[in-house]
């Protein structure tokens, strides 16, 4: 998602982005969650594939998803393509928040210019990819 | 109230080889700013405890008590008292401490009644030796500052009984007779609270005795201050709704802080993150800072101050020779922990998900039994983080234990998640017996950098 934002000031900004860092990571408390649900549920689906397969009984998890314009459906998928599908997106939504705490961090010492300052900021998926400052 | 700030200690001035008014001149020539003070002698056995606070030059308090009736005078007519011996040699010393601007106001604050609100006239009157100006200075004797300082406190006492609950009849109230009296019933005070010390507030209250007061802070600036402190104790107060918040942390070895609080809040709360949090989350602006020797607190108030840790050692010992502990003594193990909030940080969490191998999954009688599996893990797998999360009715709980020490501890009840230690005891507690189903994950120390 691609937006450009204007603000004040700096602190104006980092505001912004401290708020942005509260949000997402209350998103990624609540997919924690589910991924340790859904992992402790695969966890549980692969020891009993271990167990049929020692009485010589082959358990397939593979599950191949139907795709409408890129979008994927599961339907009644293992827990295993749960598990990894949050697996993924945790891991996109962690890089966001890494990405704007080094942001946040980096940005503290323009905080010393002090007010009188325009800042416009293009975000593109998220994360301010350009600061344009004027006087 | 008198001064509350202690301050550095700069020289002490023998009063038979100079006079008052020449050491307020000296004092208003350097533009000092701290407080003289001590005992001077005027004759008849009579003593006066002189406090006099400056800001750069200007004297701005003032607080004289006459000893042998113990009466406290202070601000303009304490200023009256004093000008009949500010240019007569006497016997006494008085000493300079050198404040902080930020030290005078704390003082000013809380001894409101000393503040000199004329100040041009007082150092006219004061400042310049009685030889110069004897004849503009008002003449007025001891007997008659005393005999009006004496209707000032009745009415004052007065006044104040009748706020305070009717006594008994022939109930009488003492009142300390002399500056000594007063050090000595200060020193009980200290004594009797040293042996009541197992209450943190009072604890915290008596540490701003024996600190020494550093400066008003911003609760960031506090923050950077406390992790610059390597080993000693900080005391803090700062106002909180109408009454006043108090806490005193211990910093033992870094990064391992203890903190206590708070009067106020009619609670104690341990770990320096949560004292920081509910300073924060209180909206707390400006805290008042004092220094504390960790040897000033064993010696003056008798404190064990490794004492914290010692219980929990202790315990850790009975899990390390393979015993099982009960309910009440893994309770009192936990809340010996220091925790930090690992647990309520999805950065960190994903970390430990994503590198962590399922040691155990499966149901246990009881919570307890469960906590004991997983210190007992911990203990058995050195130089491992192991985490375990365990659901119970009604709640789930969290845990990261390394080396047998539990460094996190969370717990999720409906939608509320939470680090606090404290009540992650309570929720714990109240389903320590019920029966749980419980996780034990083992994560690589090296995808925990947070161990390192």
């Amino acid at each position: 998602m691609s937006a450009i934002q204007e603000f004040g000031s700096i602190g104006e900004f980092l505001k912004k982005i401290e708020e942005d860092l509260d949000s997402l990571k209350k998103i990624m408390g609540t997919f924690i969650r589910r991924l340790e649900e859904a992992r402790v549920k695969a966890e549980n689906e692969k020891k009993l594939a271990e167990i049929f397969s020692k009485f010589g009984q082959e358990v397939k998890i593979e599950v191949k998803p139907i795709e409408i314009h890129g979008t994927k459906i599961y339907v009644n998928p293992p827990a295993g393509i749960e598990y990894s599908v949050l697996e993924s997106v945790i891991d996109k939504l962690n890089r966001r928040v890494q990405a704007l705490q080094a942001l946040h961090k980096g940005l503290e010492p323009l905080l010393s210019i002090g007010g009188g300052v325009r800042v416009t900021v293009i975000y593109e998926e998220g994360i301010p990819k350009t600061i344009i400052l004027r006087y | 109230m008198p001064f509350v700030s202690s301050g550095i200690f700069k020289y002490a001035i023998d009063l038979s080889t100079t006079t008052l008014a020449k050491i307020i001149d000296n004092l208003k020539k350097q533009m000092f700013t701290g407080r003289l003070q001590g005992i001077i002698s005027v004759g008849k056995g009579r003593d006066l405890f002189i406090a006099m606070e400056f800001l750069g030059g200007r004297i701005v308090a003032c607080e004289v008590t006459i000893t042998d009736v113990g009466l406290t005078v202070k601000g303009q007519n304490a200023i009256e008292l004093l000008k009949e011996f500010a240019s007569k040699y006497v016997n006494g010393y008085l000493e300079v401490r050198e404040l902080t601007s930020a030290e005078v106001d704390i003082d000013l604050r809380y001894n409101s009644d000393a503040i000199i609100k004329d100040e041009t006239v007082l150092t006219r009157e004061i400042g310049v030796p009685v030889g110069e100006r004897r004849a503009e200075v008002m003449e007025i004797e001891i007997e008659e500052i005393v005999r009006r300082a004496k209707i000032k406190v009745a009415k004052l006492e007065e006044s104040r009984a009748k706020e305070e609950k009717p006594r008994e009849p022939g109930e009488k109230v003492r009142r300390p007779d002399t500056i000594k009296d007063m050090l000595a019933g200060l020193e009980r005070t200290r004594k009797d609270l040293s042996h009541k010390i197992s209450s943190p507030h009072s604890w915290a209250k008596i540490t701003c005795l024996i600190g020494r007061f550093v400066s008003l802070m911003k609760p960031h600036e506090f923050m950077e201050y406390i992790n610059a402190v390597k080993r000693g104790a900080i005391a803090f107060t700062t106002p909180f709704d109408e009454g006043e918040l108090r806490g005193l942390i211990i910093v033992l070895d870094k990064p391992r802080l203890s903190g206590l609080v708070l009067k106020g809040l009619s609670r104690t709360i341990s770990g320096i993150d949560k004292v920081i949090d509910t300073i924060k989350g209180k909206g707390v602006k400006e805290i008042m800072v004092y220094e504390i020797d960790i040897s000033d607190l064993v010696k003056t108030l008798s404190i064990d101050v490794e004492s914290l840790a010692v219980s929990v050692k202790e315990i850790a010992k009975e899990f390390e020779a393979g015993r099982v502990l009960d309910r009440d003594r893994l309770i009192e193990y936990i809340k010996g922990m220091i925790t930090e909030p690992l647990l309520c940080d999805p950065t960190f969490m994903t970390r430990i998900i994503l590198n962590s191998r399922i040691l155990r999954d499966r149901r246990y009688d009881s919570v307890v039994e469960f906590l004991n599996d997983l210190i007992k893990e911990s203990f058995d797998s050195k130089e491992s983080v192991i985490y375990g999360t365990c659901s119970v009715e009604g709640a789930s709980m969290k845990l990261i234990v390394y080396n047998g020490r539990i460094v996190s501890a969370s717990y999720m009840v409906g939608e509320t998640e939470s680090c606090d230690l404290d009540e992650f005891v309570n929720v714990l507690k109240e389903r320590a017996d019920k029966p749980a189903r419980g996780i034990i994950y083992i994560v690589p120390k090296n995808a925990c950098p947070a161990f390192d």
